[in-house]
């Protein structure tokens, strides 16, 4: 697996060449790319090996080497159990959305209970776009075969590894539920909105609640999902309509812990990651950018696009993920 | 790769304990079904039946739960 950036040039000439990739970058460059074994999603943040950066210069090219089989599929909102209809045996599949879509939230709230989604490893992400353009530019997927961009949809690039070959998923979270093991919250329903929560045991007006207990929303809700640590992160605390909205959904009866804070973003990741990123697939969370104050600070050897929300199975918050294969 | 007994998995869903080595898709799995037991202690049944049907699907799972 070789990540780099490349000029449209360039990538254009691997596609052409039958390379297998995922593509990430500004819309105008993916929307030069040539039909091929590729899907793309919009972001035009990264972490970088010198640490992040906003490129629109270049796309971030992912390009899978040495494999069996590689097939680009599409689904829709309704159709996205049927991921799994493509997995290739002793393969991996990797999903793009774009944020905000009507798929992005299906996804989000069905995918924990798609048991046939877990059946081999599933990473990918959420396009986004320059924070700047939140509100103009529509963050896209692009489905390589057809070479057409997606406003709501999941493109998927499933592939197959020579048999021996093994691949693996996991998650890096830099937080964890520490700050005071005592308080839980628990939410009655599923959603990317909430306007209760029970804390300790007592029903509450969360926005209300956050805000006269001064608490640091940029620190995730962390479920402990039998010892994989799963975020929530708060998008926006509206006190005046009593309504608390997260950039992922809450599950009903989960419980969640408000996570510790951390002094050093940028050290931690570094600390979690070691040295093993190259060659690896990886993405990053723009959260962790913007509240680790990471561009120009190097997290390691992880390199990849900075998302607006990752995917490992289900969808995360401020988090890494990552996938390496071993060659048989 | 067999499947542990319906009782072991019952104790694996009662319980909460880390499953540190086991596979990322076991891990979060296993994670939503103690939650949907804990809410509906009378779908404890019905929830190993779904996790002795994910293990009989997938080895590695099989694997991981063997090995709790």
């Amino acid at each position: 697996m070789k990540n780099e950036f490349l000029t449209v040039a360039e990538a254009s000439a691997r596609i052409a060449a039958g390379d297998v990739m995922t593509v990430a970058g500004d819309a105008d460059l993916l929307a030069q790319l040539p039909a091929g074994k590729w899907i793309g999603g919009t972001s035009v943040y990264f972490v970088t090996e010198t640490g992040g950066a906003i490129v629109r210069d270049k796309v971030f090219c992912t390009t899978f080497e040495d494999v069996v089989d590689a097939e680009v599929r599409q689904q829709d909102a309704s159709s996205l159990n049927d991921i799994a209809g493509g997995y290739k045996a002793g393969g991996f599949t990797v999903v793009l959305i774009p944020a905000f879509s009507n798929t992005h939230t299906t996804f989000a709230e069905a995918a924990p209970s798609m048991g046939a989604l877990f059946a081999q490893p599933l990473v990918g992400w959420i396009s986004g776009v320059h924070l700047d353009e939140l509100g103009t530019a529509k963050p896209m997927v692009f489905n390589g075969a057809t070479a057409i961009a997606v406003e709501d949809g999941a493109v998927c690039l499933h592939i197959a590894l020579p048999a021996g070959a093994k691949v693996n998923t996991d998650i890096v979270n830099i937080f964890d539920q520490g700050h005071n093991a005592g308080t839980t919250f628990t939410f009655q329903e599923k959603g990317f909105a909430a306007t209760t929560a029970v804390v300790e045991g007592r029903e509450v007006n969360f926005a209300q609640y956050l805000t006269e207990n001064n608490i640091d929303t940029r620190l995730p809700l962390v479920a402990n999902y039998a010892g994989a640590l799963v975020n929530v992160a708060v998008q926006a605390v509206d006190t005046d309509n009593g309504n608390v909205a997260f950039y992922a959904p809450v599950m009903p009866g989960v419980e969640y812990q408000l996570a510790a804070p951390i002094s050093d973003y940028a050290g931690t990741f570094a600390a979690n990651l070691g040295d093993s990123g190259v060659g690896q697939y990886s993405c990053n969370c723009i959260l962790n950018y913007l509240y680790g104050e990471l561009e120009g600070k190097s997290t390691g050897t992880f390199t990849g696009p900075v998302t607006f929300g990752e995917i490992a199975y289900i969808l995360l918050n401020q988090t890494l993920v990552k996938l390496d294969i071993q060659a048989a | 790769m067999s499947v542990p007994a319906p009782a072991q998995l019952e104790q694996i869903l009662l319980s909460s304990s880390d499953l540190s080595r086991a596979s990322l898709a076991t891990r979060i799995t296993v994670g939503r079904l103690r939650t949907e037991v804990s809410g509906d202690p009378s779908s404890l049944s019905q929830k190993v039946a779904e996790l002795t049907e994910f293990a009989q699907l997938n080895d590695f799972a099989a694997a991981d739960l063997a090995n709790i």
